[in-house]
């Protein structure tokens, strides 16, 4: 027996074609330029909602817990589809660092049904692509093929999902490959391995404490039977959420997914994480990495992660403080020739979210002038709050990009795939644009003063002893004479 | 044993994932989700047969030309989820070899974003748009999406980006000083700064455009250029027949038209003062020169590089138009963006040896540079390295079996397909056919080309590249490198420093 949900089938009396032909369409829902002048800000109003809302989506359940989630779009001629796990890097014990990865990576080897390199075989034959990832939180597995693949996809993609048959030769060539990643994508790489090292320090007891990609020692004590642990527990389709969207018939594509998924055993629950909070705690740290050409300087607040309610608004504040060109941040130290950028990180999951913003200074500018000017405008901003042009820019910005999000394939699987694996609501979308839409001056005052606090994480990363005192010794210099030596130099 | 009591705790928690989604099945269908213990259905083990693909769909676009001479070119979108407009507005370069225009654009997009005055970055934040811009030898320009109902603001905001600039000199000289370490701490990886000897390697001193773009951005001309040079820079350039409107939205043209009008027709009445000819580039070359480097090794030493970066490249071939999708599906078979390339398959999945295996393919008018790239730790330098040399060699001797060049071709065709899916793939197809004069339709162009191409004309190819001299650039560690491949090459290495790369 199957569970059939239809959500937000809106009748809708005049058809968007129509509408369209008959010019009706741009009296409705576009304003006219003339007379609007581009200086002023003016809110996106709350009736753009609306535009979330025609956001049509079938969803099902199989009677093993697989959830799915069909969201026909009739000019896209390719289906994509994803598949997403909640299992991540917040599920890895201690000795388990790296698992959640290492094991996206084994999916790509043989089933019982499929040879060795054989699942990408079949999506490059079609001329389609496929790739997956893992964060903390969940681990995704998506392909985009032509239309007439929308079975042998799901056939394979349900195969996958029954079961591995690993070697220990495709184990210990993918964790070859994973190590070379790990070199290419931190260890080899300016500023990432010292700052991400010292943040999951800082998080020591939440349960994302450890390195997504894996501790050297973790990875080499991987092995089969502990793989095969880790699949059992996790990869089954209780834990799982597939989404598809393209040119399909809702009906039609359910039916072939009830037909390759509906005997997959379902498993075990993954465990709820509780609510918490990292405290937050000044403290400044100066990290040598002889890799980093430059020295740059990070502000980072413990928040909360995505699913709190403040969450909407302290990335709203973080992007009034710290946006590129907009920000309030960005303009004191770029614009006034302090910084080259203000950059930022995104650290931000579930339960736990940092953040944060990453300065590059001048040489001729000192750590402490950088932070006293974060102190005052922080100050500033505790006291006196954020203007409406501000606020209103933030959300602007903010909101059409999430709508527009929900015009490509592979955001818009990830953002109702994700809501309904993590909130159980594929339109918990929905209720954050509203809270976007909501926000008051007063109310990012509020998030401002409760968590973008003067104890803040402060961080430097320091380059090879040449480069540190010659902008050691140029700090001592008017700017003037700075810039001019700085200019040269470069 | 095990199986049994793991059923149990299934049962157990299955009933907790039943009740969490109990809102949907109070308001629907009531329901009890089962345990199915059955594993071995032989209909769903079955693979299921694909169907025949669909025929290949053109991209209809219309063109239409403002009396002033801008080109607007305008593609009218499914209304999808969200109604969005896509836009951008863009200067073809009327001369887009002469090397002192790369470094004006580059200074211009700066100066003209960052200006105290104008603020454009702020006018667009006012209507939820993120400006992108495109600063290259060819085109330059902005683009970006908006709601439907913004659409006339987006078109009010690009015509001000154009024709309401301010800049004063000391905001120039500051962005020119912010461009260049900007640029320079964008290339602190290995295969960046090897891409930089690759190009002092290949191409000689006087020839910058070829050696941009990092290069540009320390040229003396980026230098030198000051308030009156990008003013006449400017006006001489950026006039409306040099310049194309590209619109993606579900409004129809017809109705687009007033609107564009009333923003763009006021837009470089100037006449032009640099010729609008365009440079052929079969039968005039840009101004570089190409050098042939020494055989042999060469090595960038990055000292604590865990790792070591490999590049193996072919100096720059001249490709005539026919060629280029043989050129394609040379560089594909080898190393192209599926985990089931002959590299990534052998290397990466089979060998463990790297984590990607990939191909780069750079375009100085009709000259195109092959790379394979690939990153190891270094104890696996030769292993990979020899293996990369040696797919190489296999398909330069062997070419493709003519199963294997049909299979590639058809991929190919699909996958061009597939990408123009997003409205900036459709924006960047159609600013490329508006640039290289193609037909507007690219992707249906170079399905054709595919299309056509014969087995014998790929095999051709192949055989023509075969001797094209290929020079292999490593970076990391001097130890580690002098360690793992002196043996190899008998320690016949060209040395050079990271921090004193030629420029």
């Amino acid at each position: 027996m199957r569970i059939f949900i239809l959500i937000q089938q809106l009748a809708r009396i005049i058809p968007d074609k129509l509408l369209l032909s008959s010019g009706l369409f741009l009296l409705l829902v576009t304003e006219a330029a003339s007379g609007f002048d581009l200086g002023q800000c003016k809110m996106l109003p709350k009736s753009i909602i609306s535009n979330y809302n025609n956001l049509k989506f079938h969803q099902y359940q199989l009677d093993n817990g697989l959830r799915i989630l069909v969201i026909p779009q009739h000019d896209e001629h390719f289906f994509t589809m994803r598949l997403v796990y909640g299992v991540g890097g917040r599920d890895e014990k201690p000795g388990q660092s790296g698992y959640a990865h290492l094991v996206e990576h084994l999916m790509f080897k043989g089933t019982e049904l499929l040879k060795d390199g054989e699942y990408m075989a079949q999506v490059q034959q079609a001329g389609g692509i496929s790739n997956a990832s893992t964060d903390y939180d969940k681990t995704d597995y998506w392909a985009q093929l032509p239309l007439n693949y929308l079975e042998r996809a799901i056939w394979m993609e349900a195969s996958r999902m029954r079961g591995l048959k690993l070697t220990q030769t495709s184990l210990d060539n993918q964790l070859q490959a994973v190590k070379e990643e790990k070199a290419l994508r931190l260890t080899n790489q300016p500023y990432l391995n010292p700052v991400s090292r010292f943040i999951l320090s800082e998080w020591e007891n939440t349960a994302y404490n450890q390195l997504l990609i894996g501790s050297d020692e973790d990875l080499t004590t991987a092995n089969l039977i502990k793989m095969e642990q880790w699949l059992g527990q996790f990869y089954h389709p209780s834990n799982a959420v597939l989404t598809l969207t393209g040119d399909l018939d809702a009906e039609k594509t359910f039916s072939l997914v009830e037909k390759y998924f509906n005997d997959i055993p379902t498993g075990k629950s993954r465990a709820q994480l509780k609510p918490f909070r990292v405290p937050q705690q000044a403290k400044s740290v100066s990290l040598h990495d002889s890799k980093s050409p430059w020295p740059i300087h990070g502000f980072a607040w413990q928040v909360p992660g995505f699913e709190d309610e403040d969450s909407v608004a302290i990335r709203v504040a973080n992007d009034i403080l710290f946006n590129q060109e907009e920000g309030i941040i960005y303009q004191e130290l770029v614009h006034n020739q302090l910084a080259f950028t203000v950059l930022r990180l995104d650290y931000a999951f579930q339960h736990l979210a940092l953040a944060n913003a990453i300065v590059v200074p001048h040489s001729y500018v000192s750590s402490s002038r950088i932070k006293t000017i974060v102190d005052e405008s922080l100050e500033s901003l505790n006291s006196n709050g954020v203007s409406y042009q501000q606020l209103c820019q933030a959300v602007n910005i903010r909101g059409v990009n999430r709508l527009s999000a929900l015009n490509s394939p592979f955001s818009r699987l990830a953002e109702l795939g994700n809501n309904l694996l993590l909130h159980n609501d594929a339109s918990y979308g929905r209720k954050q644009l509203q809270q976007l839409l909501n926000l008051t001056p007063e109310k990012i005052q509020l998030v401002i003063q409760r968590y973008y606090t003067k104890d803040y994480l402060f961080i430097t990363v320091e380059p090879d002893w040449p480069t540190r005192w010659l902008k050691s010794i140029l700090e001592f210099l008017p700017d003037g004479i700075g810039k001019s030596i700085e200019k040269d130099f470069l | 044993m095990i199986k049994n009591r793991l059923i149990i705790l299934c049962t157990v928690s299955t009933m907790m994932v039943s009740c969490s989604s109990i809102t949907y099945r109070e308001t629907l269908q009531p329901t009890t989700i089962k345990i199915n213990h059955q594993t071995d259905s032989i209909e769903s083990k079955k693979a299921p047969k694909t169907i025949p693909r669909p025929g290949f769909n053109a991209l209809p676009v219309n063109q239409y030309q403002l009396d002033n001479g801008l080109t607007v070119l305008h593609f009218q979108s499914e209304l999808k989820v969200t109604p969005i407009t896509v836009m951008g507005l863009f200067l073809d370069n009327p001369e887009p070899y002469k090397p002192i225009n790369l470094s004006l654009n580059a200074a211009w997009n700066q100066v003209v974003f960052n200006d105290k005055t104008t603020r454009i970055s702020l006018l667009a934040a006012n209507v939820g748009v993120k400006v992108r811009s495109l600063a290259g030898s060819i085109a330059t320009g902005w683009y970006f999406e908006t709601l439907l109902r913004n659409q006339s603001h987006g078109l009010k905001l690009l015509s001000t980006i154009v024709q309401k600039r301010a800049y004063s000199e000391s905001e120039l000289s500051y962005q020119k000083q912010n461009y260049s370490l900007n640029q320079q701490l964008k290339s602190v990886n290995g295969l960046s700064q090897s891409s930089q000897l690759y190009k002092a390697l290949v191409f000689s001193k006087n020839s910058a455009i070829a050696r941009q773009s990092r290069k540009s951005s320390r040229d003396k001309s980026l230098s030198t250029i000051g308030i009156s040079e990008l003013e006449n820079y400017f006006n001489q350039s950026f006039i409306a027949p040099s310049m194309v409107l590209i619109i993606i939205s579900p409004t129809q043209f017809e109705q687009l038209k007033p609107e564009i009008e009333l923003q763009f027709s006021e837009l470089g009445k100037n006449k032009p003062v640099i010729t609008n000819q365009k440079i052929d580039s079969n039968n005039i070359l840009p101004s570089f020169t190409l050098l042939r480097p020494e055989d042999g090794l060469y090595a960038i030493s990055r000292p604590n590089s865990t790792q070591v970066d490999i590049r193996i490249s072919f100096t720059p071939i001249s490709i005539e138009k026919h060629e280029y999708q043989s050129l394609k599906i040379f560089a594909d078979t080898l190393a192209g963006r599926s985990l089931n390339s002959r590299m990534q398959s052998d290397l990466r999945e089979r060998q463990g040896l790297s984590y990607s295996i990939y191909h780069q393919l750079d375009q100085v008018s009709n000259f195109h540079s092959l790379h394979f790239l690939s990153s190891t730790e270094d104890h696996k330098l030769p292993a990979l390295l020899s293996g990369m040399q040696q797919h190489i060699d296999y398909l330069l001797n062997n070419g493709l079996s003519n199963k294997e060049f049909e299979f590639i071709k058809q991929r190919r065709l699909v996958n061009l397909q597939r990408s123009r899916i997003h409205p900036f793939q459709k924006i960047s197809f159609m600013l490329q056919n508006f640039t290289n004069d193609n037909p507007l339709d690219k992707i249906s162009h170079e399905a054709n080309e595919l299309s056509q191409l014969s087995y014998l004309q790929f095999q051709k190819f192949v055989k023509r590249i075969k001797n094209q001299q290929q020079i292999v650039i490593l970076t990391g560690d001097t130890a580690a490198i002098k360690h793992h491949l002196c043996q190899l090459h008998n320690c016949d290495i060209n040395w050079y420093s990271s921090k004193l790369l030629p420029r």
